[in-house]
């Protein structure tokens, strides 16, 4: 009996001790944050405004934490390919994903691929929002967007152009659609923006609906005549511009916005060191000067907030690309 | 306008200027020699760094990586079949067979001068019309991006000789194959057998570098195994360049290849790979000799080489003066340029005209690197195939199989590369052409969209196509040229079956 007590003893000490050490190691993991160089991993294609906003952003994380961010395209799959690659690895704060709102909530929600974001992801920081933008030729008559959805009902099949099938611009914009009841328009998906916009300037389409950066050299040429903006309030590039709040309509969201996120289970004093870092990294002058110049329009949020907007735009998402299957 | 030009020249020819796109162009040739290396990602790594730079030095950088780029691709591709870019498509149908011949120096050397007469070409042209141009890339719509996909499409029927049925289902599997991924007018998803990694179709640098080097190395292992003597090749044959006359005898060829890739280049989103082919395919039908076309051709090689590299040129139209990149690559300038505070488009003319033609200059300079550089590398790397086949063979097998991972850093790639290879050897042995197939994966998404918007923006009328002139004209040019091809190959297998007539008779 004695004896037995003395192995439950031993054993209850040893439970005890390795806990503590497991636990000091793992505070010691979260102190020494980071002691070797990180991976970011970007989901699309190296040059594109992900890829700038990650090096501009890697590089002053590298100067403050003192160890390199290395920035590793995967793109392919919708984004999906990258948000895999970055659950599956390490939730150790080395393998960190720069992703959007379509990989979150919008890849999942279409096709069977592996992940369910507000199960498997734990949000970081968001970095920038980028609104989206209705626009017309300059020349085309029209001059705000009442008229575009007056044009749309007198004329039939009148065209709007998106830089794809099944993106964002394009299920925001059909979902607008859907609630207009007399108002109907022929969308054409484009392979990008840039043929959006060319087909645009060419007079291929009567409008479009992209990312509202996309328009800017077309728009301070005043070549193209933006109706209606995404968000809030007016983009400061884009003063002029009305936002569909104003004019009395509503979208489904804000802008497409771009934030870090790690596998769910990285410790929590991991997410906040990188957190703060990049709040301090997103207050410097000079990165905020270099993402100005890039027309990359910052807007800081906490690892939580962001958690919270991915978990209702994931179900609303879900909603409706069900329902308009 | 004389001043802005003399301040852009010295802006271009500032000591770090030169050097930046000295280093730029060596940095592009290798980058585009090695697969799995691209000047997408050497352009991309530089950015960061000329955040501190004058916009003339940064862009001298990275338009040195963008022409040496281009060119380096075909490097690789000419020695061991390996094309470093997909810009590098075309060159496969000659450079390999030049390599195999002996006439590796030969190759890289005229290689180095049509890239060059190409790249300055339209550098010039760029120069000189960019805005006038512009028109014309902003006149071209999915009816028209149709019709000039079909007009690509129909030079199937010029690169498949010897047997145009095969190269037409060699064709019409490519276009199968182009379907895999998500459909793209309505999104859904086709053909991808739940396979994540195939949702955005499949990978086509790792498709071609599987299909015509994988397919190759087991073919060689397959006769060293039947005990033949592969290293019958001299180096001393090798290393001979081209001559002052074979140059001048390509002359219009190489003017008119490097027009065509100048147009193909200003309009966005058709890239480098067509305009190579349907310069190849005018200069076959132009040739005096168009049966040695596919057997390792000088002429073949001066037409898709000066074709790819006068596509830079024309893809700095529409990026310069609309802010409306053509292809990966001018898109990451596009970043590159926004980085710098400047916005491509209408108002850079007006705004920065010292810097634009700071730009142009640097083109000019970049090709002139490109051409010192290559000009200097050649005999060096047409000694690579003296290297006795059995080591040289499995340093191929590890630069595919690295190529194709790091292009997306994606394992799957590596197996899509290895099933095009096993697909490609299985071609070989049957006899149908590998081309034609390569041109229906490139064309394929232009053709099917293009169509399906064309469709969609006439609310399902087909005579979109011939009531807008220039798709009009452009789908009968596409007809002439089968028909033509057609012709050519009955009056080939007419004199073919005249010879073997004649000789049968002497024989009896």
């Amino acid at each position: 009996m004695k004896s037995k007590h003395i192995y439950s003893l031993v054993l209850a000490f040893c439970l005890v001790f390795s806990s503590l050490v497991s636990a000091q190691a793992g505070q010691k993991a979260i102190d020494n944050y980071p002691d070797r160089s990180v991976t970011i991993i970007n989901p699309f294609s190296p040059g594109g405004s992900s890829d700038i906003q990650a090096r501009i952003i890697s590089e002053a994380l590298q100067r403050n934490m003192g160890q390199s961010f290395n920035v590793v395209s995967k793109k392919g799959g919708a984004g999906a390919i990258a948000m895999l690659a970055a659950k599956n690895a390490k939730p150790d704060g080395y393998t960190v994903i720069l992703t959007c709102l379509g990989p979150c909530s919008l890849t999942p929600n279409r096709a069977n691929v592996g992940y369910n974001t507000p199960k498997d992801f734990r949000a970081i920081a968001r970095l920038s929002l980028f609104p989206f933008a209705v626009a017309v030729r300059a020349d085309s008559g029209i001059e705000n967007f009442n008229q575009l959805l007056e044009y749309a009902q007198k004329t039939p099949n009148t065209t709007f152009g998106t830089c794809g099938a099944g993106l964002l611009q394009h299920v925001l914009f059909s979902d607008f659609l859907s609630r207009q009841p007399d108002v109907s328009m022929q969308h054409i998906p484009f392979n990008g923006g840039a043929e959006a916009t060319s087909a645009l300037l060419g007079k291929h389409v009567v409008a479009t609906v992209q990312t509202a950066s996309e328009y800017l050299p077309h728009y301070k040429s005043g070549d193209l005549r933006l109706l209606a903006i995404t968000g809030d309030e007016r983009s400061p590039v884009y003063p002029d511009v009305p936002t569909f709040k104003e004019l009395g309509y509503e979208t489904i969201t804000g802008g497409t916005w771009f934030g870090f996120a790690v596998p769910k289970k990285t410790p929590e004093g991991i997410v906040l060191k990188l957190q703060n870092a990049i709040k301090d990294a997103l207050n410097e002058p000079e990165v905020q000067a270099r993402l100005e110049k890039a027309a990359i329009p910052a807007s800081f949020l906490s690892g939580a907030e962001l958690d919270a907007i991915i978990s209702s735009e994931y179900k609303s998402f879900a909603k409706i690309l069900k329902s308009s299957d | 306008m004389l001043e802005h030009i003399f301040l852009g020249l010295g802006n271009a020819v500032a000591p770090a200027a030169i050097l930046a796109t000295f280093i730029g162009t060596a940095m592009g040739i290798t980058f585009g020699a090695l697969p799995g290396l691209t000047a997408t990602m050497g352009i991309a790594l530089l950015i960061p760094m000329t955040f501190d730079l004058a916009p003339v030095v940064a862009f001298g950088a990275m338009l040195g990586i963008y022409v040496g780029g281009v060119y380096g691709g075909a490097i690789t591709a000419i020695l061991v079949s390996t094309p470093g870019t997909a810009m590098a498509a075309a060159t496969l149908m000659e450079g390999p067979q030049m390599t195999a011949k002996g006439e590796s120096g030969k190759a890289l050397s005229m290689t180095t001068i049509a890239s060059t007469i190409g790249g300055l070409f339209s550098a010039l042209a760029l120069m000189l019309v960019a805005p006038q141009l512009a028109k014309i890339a902003l006149s071209f719509g999915p009816p028209e991006y149709f019709a000039l996909a079909v007009f690509g499409l129909s030079v199937v029927s010029g690169i498949s000789s010897g047997s145009m049925l095969k190269g037409c289902l060699s064709a019409l599997l490519g276009l199968l194959l182009a379907t895999i991924g998500l459909d793209p007018v309505s999104g859904d998803i086709r053909n991808t057998f739940g396979i994540p990694a195939l949702l955005t179709g499949i990978s086509f640098v790792p498709a071609l570098i599987g299909f015509f080097a994988v397919s190759q190395v087991i073919i060689r292992l397959e006769e060293i195994l039947e005990g033949k003597d592969l290293n019958q090749m001299k180096g001393a044959v090798a290393s001979a360049i081209i001559s002052a006359k074979d140059v001048r005898d390509n002359k219009v060829n190489l003017f008119r290849s490097s027009a065509i890739g100048t147009f193909v280049g200003i309009i966005p989103a058709c890239g480098a790979g067509i305009a190579s082919f349907i310069a190849y395919n005018k200069a076959k039908q132009a040739s005096k000799t168009p049966e040695k076309f596919g057997t390792g051709h000088l002429e073949g090689l001066a037409a898709t080489e000066s074709a790819n590299n006068a596509v830079t040129g024309g893809a700095l139209v529409p990026l310069l003066t609309l802010g409306i990149p053509g292809d990966v690559v001018t898109a990451i300038m596009l970043g590159g340029l926004m980085v710098q505070g400047l916005t491509p488009g209408p108002l850079l003319f007006t705004d920065y005209p010292d810097v634009v033609y700071g730009i142009f200059f640097s083109l000019i300079i970049a090709n002139i690197f490109m051409l010192i550089l290559g000009m200097g590398a050649v005999k060096l790397f047409a000694k690579l195939i003296q290297i006795p086949q059995g080591i040289l063979m499995p340093i191929v097998v590890a630069l595919c199989v690295v190529g194709s991972y790091s292009i997306n850093n994606s394992e799957f790639d590596v197996i899509i590369m290895a099933t095009f290879g096993l697909l490609g050897y299985l071609m070989e042995k049957t006899g149908f052409p590998l081309p034609p197939l390569l041109l229906a994966l490139i064309l394929s998404p232009l053709v099917e969209s293009n169509f399906r918007r064309a469709m969609l923006m006439s609310n399902n009328d087909a005579t979109i196509f011939l009531t807008r002139p220039i798709s009009c004209i452009i789908l009968l040019l596409a007809i002439g040229m089968v028909v033509q091809n057609i012709l050519n190959e009955r009056k080939r297998k007419r004199n073919i079956a005249a010879a073997n007539g004649e000789t049968g008779e002497s024989h009896a």
